[in-house]
């Protein structure tokens, strides 16, 4: 097996992502650096795999933060969703109605506070490089159920206040949301906030990735 | 951004001009007098960081058909500023008898 082999077959410990993007350059400096070498077989092998073990974990570890920050919203947006959900219930079940207007401001406004709390907790727990990754954790996952949870419940109960027979015809997917307003520990609640789970997942996965994913360079 | 010690190198390197991988991984080695050498994979984790905060960016490439990077402006800024950072704390080094006066 030939040194160039061998580096190569090295490569596969770092991510695909970032294997595509520098792997072809990487084993072209190898190259010229094992013509070159002046220490012996083995000094040279300790410190090429010493280099890549050290740097590749680090990119794996570097690919996994934004599932990390990712979960970190998410488990703000469960938490959160279930303390509001519950609240609300119990302030409201069964004068449901009488909410059906603030809920829209009220939701919003909840949103931004709980947004910038997190926002500020993220950035006093992660270092800058994790931040990004967990700002758009937070927008999606904590931001988006919610402001579904009320402009939906709004949406519904406008419609029912100013026509009665359109609030026998529920729209299917605003039916759901109230269903899960009000009996919170529903499947359907728990399906919301996975599904919330899985798009603030795949927008951060998105947006970290989008630099690499960037091929400039015609060979 | 505060660059590591391998990514200042780098940003030294580059002040010279655009330089491909191993051209850099050459002139960090130069330029430490030998106390730093990069391997493959320190050099490219740092490129990729370097990249992604425009510290750096790709030219052409060469007559072998090998990525160059140079030196972008803020780069250029953010090397100035270590720099500033590194010189300062020698200061207090020497005017704390921990290296010899400049003198």
């Amino acid at each position: 097996m030939t040194a160039d082999r061998i580096y190569a077959a090295l490569l596969h410990l770092y991510p695909r992502s970032f294997r595509e993007e520098y792997g072809h350059e990487m084993l072209i400096a190898f190259r010229e650096m094992h013509r070159r070498r002046t220490r012996t077989r083995f000094a040279f092998w300790t410190f090429v795999l010493a280099d890549t073990v050290r740097t590749a974990g680090a990119e794996r570890l570097d690919t996994m933060r934004w599932l990390a920050a990712a979960l970190f919203g998410l488990l703000v947006t469960v938490t959160t969703a279930h303390a509001v959900t519950w609240t609300y219930a119990y302030f409201y079940h069964p004068y449901f109605e009488g909410s059906a207007i603030p809920a829209l401001p009220y939701g919003l406004a909840l949103g931004l506070i709980l947004g910038a709390a997190v926002a500020f907790a993220q950035w006093m727990l992660f270092p800058a490089a994790e931040r990004r990754a967990g700002r758009w954790a937070l927008a999606s996952a904590v931001a988006l159920p919610i402001a579904i949870l009320f402009c939906s419940t709004a949406i519904e109960r406008v419609i029912d206040g100013l026509n009665p027979v359109a609030s026998q015809i529920r729209l299917p997917a605003l039916n759901v949301l109230v269903l899960g307003l009000d009996q919170p520990r529903t499947w359907m609640d728990l399906a919301m906030q996975f599904s919330a789970m899985a798009v603030s997942a795949l927008i951060v996965r998105a947006l970290m990735f989008k630099p690499l994913l960037e091929r400039r360079h015609a060979h | 951004m505060n660059p590591t010690g391998a990514e200042f190198h780098v940003l030294l390197a580059l002040l010279e001009g655009p330089r491909h991988g191993y051209g850099l991984m050459q002139d960090v080695e130069e330029l430490s007098g030998g106390g730093m050498q990069l391997g493959p994979g320190t050099l490219y984790t740092a490129i990729k960081r370097l990249r992604s905060s425009k510290l750096i960016s790709e030219t052409d490439a060469d007559g072998d058909r090998r990525r160059c990077y140079k030196l972008t402006r803020k780069g250029r800024t953010v090397a100035e500023e270590e720099a500033r950072r590194l010189n300062d704390l020698v200061r207090v080094a020497r005017k704390r008898g921990l290296l010899p006066s400049a003198s």
